[in-house]
């Protein structure tokens, strides 16, 4: 184990950077082809309608219109669904949520497109949105999908039972119980969704844009336009941000795109204004939750009963995913003799949920931690304590009746924490701190995280990297993820650097290219460094292979004791007399040595039993604590975060400023997701807040002004150099972390986030009593 | 994003020219300067207009004329930043700069006037919205519909006053000329307002606001205390604007309450003056102000935090803007 | 159509523009200056922050006809502000590189604009004139911690201290 403080390493620059900081990378809407056209999308406005008859004669008319695509027009299969194939590119029957497509258009110019757009008349049979998950799940409700199977409308349900209920109970010294609600979140990742679709001369589709997935994009766009695989290449353009809003629903839009470039034949462009992204792109389920936890008067966790329900929006997309993993986490990383857990995902009649950075698991831990708290506060505890008191050890059985693989990690979190963040000088039970107008709160919330996909996606939960050694030296590495803004570009070469031998100047990343690697799975769940990682030590040992006897040979010493570092190698016994890494390419090149080889890496399998929970879940686990510091000013019931202390498990911290990066940004999501990031709706289920002006993420005023980052480095048993993930536990805890503060500011347990001002403050006031006062 | 509509851009060069265009152009015209709330709303054909005004070559409107001591007048078309910066304002009028450095974001600023944030268009949750959006609810009252879909039974619109100026404007005092076809007029700025939300204002369709001639600053002292979410760019979700003239004796000569971000017109709070003139501020003085400020508050679900909140935020924020006038511990 | 004539980066040009052109579309789609980007195109993001005679402006909200006789500079300009070496960037740029400021990077070029913007007026500001001049700046990746450092760390290397 050991602490990385920012003075004592090296800058690691990140070879992206420059050309951000000078305007010359090159987004997807700086993409510009002669005789390009302009794709606009017919939305519905109604949430929920049958579609009688689509009129695209006037639209169709119109001068410089050269397309109008309906339902009936698509060559391939008219579904895009990536788990559930319950989505189509167009309806043609039913129209589910506001902004459900149903045409395409593609004209010579965006404002011609979006006019054409409206001059497509549709006729609607009107029918009444449902919009509660809850009523949703009754009998006999009315059907979302009436052409599926099921007769009801869920979307997704998995169950953990473990243990004895009746004895957790009997043992409990006491029970706390509550309901519990989270809200949607928006991306607003800074870059709309755009993209490009260019017919190749040679009968193939290209398609650029902004994305984390190519390779769902490149199944997508397969599947509507009827073409093989071979015959869709698809290019990651530089991506303005994605934090999972990105990961399925490209495939929605390029798929589109793509079957207007293949109709007309020529470049078709398509870009989301910011109004339209946040209204047709996916949010973070909202989620309503009953928890009831038992527990002794040591704070011993004796049983836990956990009812998620998640709201899946119009369609599945990836439900059935993010409900898994709020169903794993449920329970924290906690030992609990008895459990039963529920979790369902409901159809309604909003845009789709998908994924957002934590993927259900940020949900899972409001709940936990949130409920961690009431049990100390019951029992009188320090809610630090009661964590350390339950935290999984190594050997411990997780909920899932599976110990966790290497968890030493996870007590230090916590340890950790307390010591940095100065709990045991500063925090008071709840509602003892200072009295007035402004109450000072410390909030705790510990997580563990499963790396990658887990039991569900196993099937995909393999990646490869291609690399080449140029003649002179360079490198040039292949993978299958993309760089979004969290530092695969630069965290990968350092990887290839200590693996092969060489500087990172010595590497140079190509464009994440479908025509590159054969299907790598999706650059989500925080696995591009671990699965491109493992896939690169494997190329490199490919390669090794085969240059080490060549250097041998140059060095006249033996192959064993040859060392490759920094660029230069040597025989261990004789420094001083190096040969470059370049000397050994160029020789090696002369010697015809194959000096290309492709890497794969396939997860180790884990397990999950659909009836019992029973099951390893994931191959291998990274762990967290956040203490938050919060002032909340009893007047306006407005909070002020001071301070973050963030402590992760990380395996290995191979670039400690992008650590820092990710963990400064997850707080900053994850505080705007406990207070202020609140999705409205009208009462049919329109997204009101569509802006920077009316959807309020945190501005340079709201930074969290301290945010300490700490990396403990237990070795993971699976990533590379034994990294762990970091981007999703960045944000996992924060939200938690600020609502357990806040609970201990004011002395009252937060029930729902986002805890707005006026939530909060209305809550305070009437648990402190108006008492004929209009103020404090 | 659409882009913007297409229109005749006009570029007089001088007041009267301005007046002129407006006329010949009649309802076609609108007038623009520094465009930040027109744009956007043209975007979303909330604003139609053939024929923009843009009045940014008018030189004389970008004036600041006087003293603290006999009196300010500025000119319409002044950035928020240069009232933030114009030494005769911040030294005299503190309301001002307060109320002018809290709107929106500092490019903003560089881009928007007084005047512009004088006249700055109503809010609503179910108005601010793209034509496809408004469309998709068949519209509402302020633009192209017939129903007010925050209170489905309103006879008026009820969209908001959301200016920051304009209560800090009417707590001074300040009155404001008026160019127009007629020749000139000059109103207090409390009756440039209507409390409807699509007539929101009393500017003649010719007229031209030119100047904000504030009355002198001698023994004034003002403030301006916003309620909104973030600590930038948002509109206001409650505004408390204060002037006070204090004797030398400590009483109380002369106040201004004015309230904005609440209702379709910000508005004085005229029993808050009687109560507290001639008097020597107190505790329970400042009690029943703000409670006064609570029952005139009449907030409602069309703009972002809920209506009781900002209710009960207003005595909280009339009570903070006096005790800070009045050198009080907040 | 209307011809206007005005100064970018130091470079005098003229364009014919529509009524309704926005300079940000003259800059990206007349002008090829593709680095200042598009956000939200209703001036709240910060994204296509320019310079417009020296002061901050969201490019989205200006008409292009009316920069006629203005001297703007975007994001490919700020470099030769700084009396740097041939080719070298602008303090702040190298300082967002050195802390590792840019994550997505979507959000940079307006925000290196307004932070430009800042240093020039004050040299050495404190806290809250640093948070307030990029207030109008989103970033959704960073939390702006590294922003600000970033920001600090080229004062102190224009001033002379680093």
């Amino acid at each position: 184990m050991s602490a990385n403080p920012p003075a004592q390493r090296d800058i690691v620059r990140r070879p992206d950077a420059r050309a951000k900081v000078t305007g010359k990378a090159v987004y997807a809407a700086d993409l510009i082809r002669s005789s390009m056209l302009f794709a606009s999308i017919v939305e519905s406005p109604h949430p929920f309608a049958r579609v009688r008859h689509v009129d695209a004669a006037d639209a169709r008319a119109m001068d410089g219109v050269e397309a109008v695509l309906t339902a009936a027009d698509i060559p391939g299969r008219n579904q895009i669904g990536v788990i559930q194939k319950d989505q189509p590119a167009i309806v043609s029957d039913w129209v589910r949520h506001p902004g459900d497509c149903v045409a395409l258009v593609a004209a010579d110019s965006p404002d011609l497109a979006h006019r054409a757009a409206q001059a497509v008349r549709v006729d609607y049979e009107v029918l009444e949105p449902q919009l509660d998950t809850l009523k949703n799940l009754e009998r006999n409700h009315p059907l979302i999908h009436p052409e599926r199977d099921q007769r009801d409308n869920l979307c997704s349900r998995h169950k953990i039972r473990r243990g004895d209920m009746e004895a957790g109970w009997r043992e409990a010294d006491v029970v706390v119980e509550a309901d519990l609600e989270t809200g949607a979140q928006e991306h607003m990742y800074l870059e709309p969704m755009a993209c490009l679709v260019t017919p190749e001369p040679d009968g193939r589709l290209r398609v650029e844009g902004s994305m984390q997935c190519p390779y769902y994009v490149q199944a997508a766009v397969a599947s509507v336009t009827g073409l093989p695989f071979s015959k869709v290449r698809v290019i990651q353009g530089t991506t303005g941000g994605g934090f999972g809003g990105k990961e399925d629903t490209p495939s929605e839009f390029f798929s589109r795109c793509a079957l207007l470039a293949q109709a007309v034949d020529r470049p078709v462009k398509l870009f989301l204004d910011r109004e339209q992204d946040v209204r047709l792109t996916s949010k973070r389920h909202p989620t309503r939750m009953h928890y009831r936890v038992g527990a002794k008067q040591d704070g011993t966790l004796t049983a836990i009963e956990a009812r998620i329900v998640g709201d899946a929006g119009a369609y599945a997309t990836l439900t059935p995913v993010v409900m898994y993993r709020s169903t794993v986490h449920a329970c924290g990383p906690y030992r609990v003799p008895n459990a039963c857990v529920d979790t369902f995902g409901v159809y309604t009649n909003r845009v789709p949920s998908g994924a957002f950075r934590g993927f259900g698991a940020p949900q899972a831990c409001f709940g936990i931690e949130t409920m961690m708290d009431r049990v100390a506060t019951a029992l009188q505890l320090d809610p630090c304590e009661v964590r350390l008191r339950n935290a999984l050890r190594p050997g411990d059985e997780a909920v899932t009746s599976h110990a966790l693989p290497s968890c030493d990690g996870l007590e230090d979190t916590i340890r950790v924490a307390r010591e940095r963040s100065g709990w045991s000088q500063n925090w008071h039970p709840p509602g003892a701190g200072s009295t007035g107008r402004y109450r000072d709160g410390m909030g705790m919330a510990t997580i563990h995280y499963g790396n990658s996909l887990g039991s569900p996606g196993w099937y995909l939960d393999a990646s490869g990297a291609h690399l080449q050694v140029n003649r002179d030296g360079s490198v040039a590495l292949a993978i299958g993820h993309t760089e979004l803004g969290q530092g695969v570009l630069t965290v990968l070469p350092l990887i290839v650097a200590q693996a092969l031998g060489v500087t990172r100047e010595h590497v140079t990343m190509r464009p994440v290219d479908t025509d590159n690697l054969p299907d790598c799975g999706p650059t989500v769940a925080s696995r591009a460094t671990i699965m491109s990682g493992n896939a690169i030590l494997d190329a490199a040992g490919q390669l090794l292979d085969r240059l080490r006897p060549l250097g041998a040979k140059l060095l006249d010493g033996e192959e064993d004791e040859l060392q490759i570092e920094e660029g230069k190698l040597y025989i261990r016994s004789d420094p001083e007399n190096f040969m470059t890494w370049e000397e050994l390419a160029e020789e090696a090149f002369l010697a015809n040595v194959h000096l290309a080889a492709v890497g794969w890496w396939v997860a180790p399998p884990s397990t999950f039993d659909s009836e019992t929970g029973v099951g390893t879940c994931y191959f291998q686990y990274a762990y967290a604590t956040h203490v938050a510091r919060v002032q909340v000013d009893t007047w306006t019931g407005k909070v002020r975060v001071e301070k973050f202390t963030c402590v992760h498990d990380v395996g290995r911290a191979i670039y400690p400023a992008g650590i820092e990066g990710q963990v400064e940004g997850g707080v900053s999501q994850g505080v705007g997701y406990a207070l202020l990031e609140d999705l409205r709706e009208n009462p049919s289920g329109h997204i009101l807040t569509h802006n920077f002006s009316t959807y309020i993420l945190p501005s340079a005023m709201e930074a969290v002004p301290d945010v300490e980052t700490v990396c403990l480095e237990y070795p993971a048993p699976h990533g590379p150099l034994g990294v762990r993930s970091v981007g999703e536990p960045a944000i996992i805890p924060v939200a938690s972390a600020v609502a357990c503060a806040i609970a201990n500011a004011i002395g009252l347990p937060v029930d729902r986030i986002p805890c707005t001002a006026e939530r909060l403050r209305l809550a305070w006031r009437s648990a402190a009593g108006e008492g004929g006062e209009i103020e404090a | 994003m659409l882009r913007l509509p297409p229109f005749r851009y006009l570029s007089p060069r001088s007041l009267e020219e301005a007046v002129s265009m407006l006329a010949d152009h009649g309802p076609e015209a609108m007038l623009v300067a520094g465009g930040t709330d027109v744009y956007p709303k043209m975007r979303r054909r909330q604003f139609e207009p053939k024929v923009l005004v843009g009045l940014a070559r008018v030189g004389s409107l970008r004036e600041v004329r006087g003293t603290p001591t006999e009196g300010v007048s500025i000119g319409a078309g002044v950035t928020l930043t240069q009232l933030t910066r114009q030494a005769e304002i911040v030294t005299g009028y503190s309301g001002v700069v307060e109320g002018a450095e809290v709107i929106s974001t500092p490019q903003l600023r560089n881009m928007g006037t007084i005047g512009g944030n004088l006249l700055v268009d109503t809010r609503c949750t179910y108005y601010d919205q793209t034509y496809q959006w408004r469309k998709s609810i068949d519209f509402c009252m302020k633009k192209e519909g017939s129903t007010c879909w925050v209170a489905p039974g309103s006879p008026r619109c009820l969209a908001v006053t959301s200016t920051d100026l304009a209560p800090v404007m009417m707590s001074l005092g300040a009155r404001l000329r008026f160019v127009g076809p007629e020749g000139e007029r000059v109103l207090d700025a409390a009756d440039l307002y209507r409390e409807d939300g699509i007539h929101y204002h009393t500017r003649q369709p010719g007229e031209i606001l030119a100047e904000i001639l504030l009355p002198s600053a001698e023994g004034w002292s003002s403030t301006y205390r916003k309620l909104r979410r973030r600590e930038a760019f948002d509109f206001p979700l409650l505004g408390v604007a204060v002037g006070l003239r204090t004797g030398a004796g400590g009483e109380i000569e002369d106040v201004r309450i004015a309230i904005g971000g609440v209702g379709s017109a910000p508005q004085l709070i005229e029993e808050a003056t009687e109560i507290l003139c001639g008097k020597q501020p107190s505790e329970e003085l400042i009690e029943k102000v703000a409670s006064m400020a609570f029952r005139s508050s009449k907030a409602l679900d069309n703009t972002d935090l809920i209506p009781i909140y900002r209710k009960k935020m207003a005595p909280v924020f009339v009570r903070r803007a006096l005790r800070g006038l009045l050198g009080l511990s907040p | 159509m209307i011809l206007v004539s005005f100064e970018v980066n130091g470079t005098a040009v003229r364009v014919e523009v529509e009524p309704q052109d926005t300079l940000l579309d003259v800059l990206r789609q007349s002008l090829g200056l593709l680095g200042s980007k598009e956000g939200c195109a209703e001036g709240e993001c910060g994204a296509c922050t320019v310079l417009l005679d020296g002061l901050p402006v969201t490019a989205c909200l200006v008409l292009a006809a009316k920069v006629e006789g203005c001297s703007v500079t975007t994001i490919e300009g700020v470099a030769s502000m700084w009396k740097g070496e041939e080719g070298a960037l602008h303090p702040v740029q190298e300082a967002f590189i050195d802390v590792g400021a840019v994550q997505c990077g979507y959000c940079i070029p307006g925000m290196i604009v307004s932070a430009v913007s800042l240093l020039e007026r004050d040299p050495s500001p404190d806290e809250k004139t640093l948070r307030q001049a990029l207030a109008g700046n989103f970033c959704r990746c960073t939390g702006y911690n590294k922003i600000f450092e970033a920001v600090r760390r080229a004062a102190n290397r224009m001033g002379g201290d680093l």
